[in-house]
């Protein structure tokens, strides 16, 4: 999975990747969802292919990595995969649960189940999460992250839902694909070139699978990012060998110019 | 621009890790006297802003097995409430420090219904983001529209906007509490 070099690949034109990202289904891809864990009982979900239930647990000061078990603590990570599993269905689905409000030690979880889920040869990583902009979270973010952008795993991530343009790790890394709300209710794309978080799309009032069978209407940048995620997998369905940063260039070039009349900023 | 003080900086270290210490320390009670008028001033007008019914601050106990109400507007009855932080939609918010706006709440049969019934009300729509003291997550703001009862019309509904002028809301309180707290810890009279 780590980078080619040039000369090995044709590479596709935009329209063809256009077409991918329009047409491609996911199959063969493989997407880590770092999040609460996925009900895989979920009736929106039963055609899921969910590759790994893992959940991350904290047990005598140590991270292990265990039996997931198609549990979702919260629901969130269920919505995430619904709409993944809507724009992609044929990827492959795993759950890394990271999320536990019970736990002390947030930053190793989610550093941890990153890591299972790139060891397992996951292709793209849907982070619909962020910590706050502090000196304290960079370097255990910043070393997942860059050990991704080498391995050549696409990562996406929720943006903060204040202001795209306030830190907040991993969205504000170059390496990593940064998500914003499209104030929107088209399923396109949005590239905006002069921000860390360049890309955005719909994230208001979705109505997405949750816990209990049920659905809900929600609103974040979490229910955003999925929407790059799928977008990805689409284009590595059909042409799997595209790197990150190729990718950052294919996904720009096909996506909508943003506007201001997209922003959610008061 | 103003360059720190080499003579302050270096106890910067110090006076963080005391006011990360006076963070996690704040009880319930203290808390009203810590936002100050100013800190009341900013949550009414941001639920004024939202249209919400009423907006409630979260503060987690010493171990982080639940959320006490410690502060609510308009109606100070919800205050002392106790939630799970492993159960519904305020507790994931504060798992995983991602602010998450929920309309048709009635919709998720996960959805705790022991405080409507002890309030009286039907909650319809829900806004909750973390909140922080000293860079330190303490808890979380929610923000609630409200029906009388389960056939009663849905009110409008909270937006992007909404959700973004919450998580706002959190910051901005947490600056006032960080300034109260930062003139205490160093006697300051300004």
């Amino acid at each position: 999975m780590s980078h080619r070099a040039d000369h090995d690949i044709a590479w596709p034109t935009l329209d063809e990747v256009r077409s991918a990202a329009e047409n491609g289904t996911g199959a063969g891809v493989k997407i880590a969802v770092i999040d609460s864990g996925i009900d895989s009982r979920h009736p929106r979900l039963k055609s899921l292919n969910l590759s790994d239930s893992v959940a991350l647990v904290e047990q005598n000061g140590r991270i292990e990595a265990l039996e997931g078990e198609g549990h979702d603590t919260y629901g969130h990570g269920t919505a995430v995969a619904d709409i993944i599993h809507q724009d992609a269905p044929e990827a492959e689905i795993g759950s890394f649960r990271v999320i536990d409000a019970r736990s002390l030690s947030k930053t190793h979880l989610i550093c941890a189940g990153v890591r299972e889920a790139i060891n397992r040869g996951y292709q793209i990583l849907n982070c619909s999460f962020g910590c706050r902009g502090l000196a304290k979270h960079i370097l255990p973010h910043k070393d997942w992250a860059d050990e991704a952008w080498i391995k050549g795993v696409h990562v996406v991530a929720a943006a903060s839902n204040a202001d795209s343009t306030e830190a907040e790790w991993p969205a504000h890394f170059a390496s990593v694909i940064g998500v914003d709300i499209a104030d929107t209710s088209s399923n396109d794309i949005f590239y905006r070139p002069d921000h860390l978080v360049s890309f955005s799309a719909k994230g208001e009032n979705i109505e997405v699978a949750w816990l209990g069978g049920g659905v809900q209407m929600q609103t974040g940048t979490s229910f955003a990012a999925p929407r790059l995620t799928s977008r990805i997998a689409r284009i590595l369905s059909v042409y799997p060998y595209v790197s990150p940063s190729m990718m950052y260039t294919f996904l720009s070039s096909v996506a909508e110019p943003w506007h201001p009349g997209l922003s959610s900023d008061w | 621009m103003i360059a720190p003080d080499p003579t302050i900086s270096e106890h910067a270290a110090l006076i963080e890790r005391r006011l990360t210490q006076a963070a996690t320390s704040i009880n319930p009670d203290e808390f009203k006297g810590l936002i100050g008028d100013p800190g009341l001033s900013v949550l009414r007008s941001a639920m004024e802003c939202i249209k919400a019914d009423s907006i409630s601050v979260w503060l987690a106990d010493i171990d982080q097995q639940n959320l006490v109400v410690t502060h609510s507007e308009p109606d100070h009855a919800f205050i002392g409430w106790e939630q799970s932080s492993s159960e519904g939609l305020t507790a994931l918010v504060f798992a995983s420090e991602q602010p998450l706006c929920e309309n048709r709440v009635y919709l998720n049969k996960e959805h705790s219904k022991r405080a409507d019934e002890m309030m009286g009300q039907t909650t319809c729509a829900m806004i909750a983001t973390p909140f922080y003291i000293a860079g330190t997550l303490r808890g979380v703001i929610s923000a609630v529209q409200l029906k009388e009862n389960e056939e009663a019309a849905d009110p409008e509904g909270f937006s992007a906007r909404c959700l973004n002028r919450m998580t706002r809301l959190s910051t901005v309180m947490e600056r006032l509490i960080n300034y109260r707290l930062l003139t205490t810890l160093l006697d300051l009279e300004i």
